[in-house]
């Protein structure tokens, strides 16, 4: 029996075809059930008053977080946070190597006060660290903090950074992110009003938004 | 030239499942591929075409020409890889400072990263690519 390869090319084609069709049908169709998120000791900016709560899990070092703050995020904060029409925290995982590092360090900003804490995640998403020992990753962030020139308390923030202050809550946090990811942390995972976006576009994020101020309002 | 035309199936078929691999994560999960990322999506891309159209036609003759293709994906992903797993190891700048090759995207596959995967695939492909380009000579 010999091999027909237009039959079987084209018959695989439509196999594959086929696959791909469903698997982004099923991936693109509809948004998922709500879920409670415990947010109390995350870094949170915007009303305390606003209808919408935008939770948005990120990794320091992954490439879609840093465009999607840089982009995303600060159409975001111009248009909803600034105005007041939603309440964003940001929910720091350290899955990648050496993020954690990241991850407890910028969380030593958000102890003395949260808008350093966003200024200090704005100046490191600007100019993402790519150095590979722990050391050098926390030295470089705190030039970053110390060029960034964030009103803070320098030298506490220096001595929490040395220190493993929040190393467990960084854990803590990755442990949860995985929990509710169900076993895989994809990031930056944005949750508004507990409902999941995983790596959404800026209009995709704003459409969801949209829709949520829309409920609240009625 | 019935096993020419098998591993050359078994080419495209790899080239197919990287190609559409490739856009579902792009699609679906919205990751930015990195400058490299794009150089080796350049060389799997166009093998989905060049390889079926090798197939229908029957025109084996192409074969050490399309290889160079999951050649530079094999060249492109090893220094991908090595510019993820060196430390220090920065020779030129190829990327973008907004989407930085050097970073390690997990992909949910454990340590595996998406240049790891172009290499084994594109490794494949061109074995297949040889196995059949022997297989064509030997049937003449």
């Amino acid at each position: 029996m010999g091999f027909n390869a237009k039959v079987v090319v084209t018959f695989t084609a439509a196999i594959l075809l086929l696959i791909f069709s469903f698997l982004l049908f099923v991936h693109h169709s509809g948004y998922e059930k709500p879920i409670p998120l415990y947010t109390k000791t995350q870094p949170t900016i915007g009303s305390s008053q606003a209808k919408v709560h935008v939770v948005s899990f990120e990794d320091p070092k992954c490439n879609n977080c840093i465009v999607y703050h840089n982009q995303d995020y600060k159409k975001l904060y111009s248009s909803y946070i600034k105005t007041g029409m939603i309440r964003y925290t940001v929910y720091l995982v350290g899955e990648l190597p050496n993020s954690s590092i990241i991850c407890a360090a910028l969380l030593c900003a958000n102890e003395q006060s949260t808008p350093s804490f966003f200024q200090l995640l704005d100046a490191y998403y600007k100019n993402p660290i790519l150095a590979l020992t722990p050391e050098t990753i926390r030295n470089e962030l705190l030039t970053i903090a110390q060029n960034a020139a964030l009103p803070i308390d320098f030298t506490s923030l220096q001595r929490c950074v040395s220190s493993a202050t929040f190393d467990k809550q960084v854990l803590e946090n990755t442990n949860y992110a995985r929990d509710i990811m169900g076993g895989v942390i994809k990031t930056p995972t944005v949750f508004v009003n507990g409902i999941r976006l995983v790596r959404p576009s800026y209009d995709q994020l704003t459409t969801l938004i949209d829709i949520e101020l829309k409920k609240g309002s009625s | 030239m019935k096993c020419a035309k098998i591993y050359l199936y078994l080419a495209w078929l790899l080239a197919c499942i990287m190609t559409l691999g490739s856009l579902y994560v792009s699609l679906v999960t919205h990751r930015e591929p990195c400058t490299l990322c794009w150089y080796q999506r350049i060389c799997t891309f166009p093998l989905t075409i060049f390889l079926a159209v090798a197939l229908y036609k029957n025109f084996l003759a192409v074969l050490p020409y399309v290889a160079l293709f999951p050649l530079g994906g094999l060249l492109i992903s090893s220094f991908h890889i090595a510019l993820q797993e060196i430390p220090g190891f920065r020779p030129f700048k190829v990327c973008s400072s907004s989407v930085s090759c050097a970073i390690k995207e997990a992909i949910g596959l454990g340590p595996i990263t998406p240049p790891m995967l172009t290499f084994l695939g594109s490794f494949l492909i061109l074995l297949f690519l040889v196995l059949s380009a022997r297989c064509y000579r030997r049937s003449r």
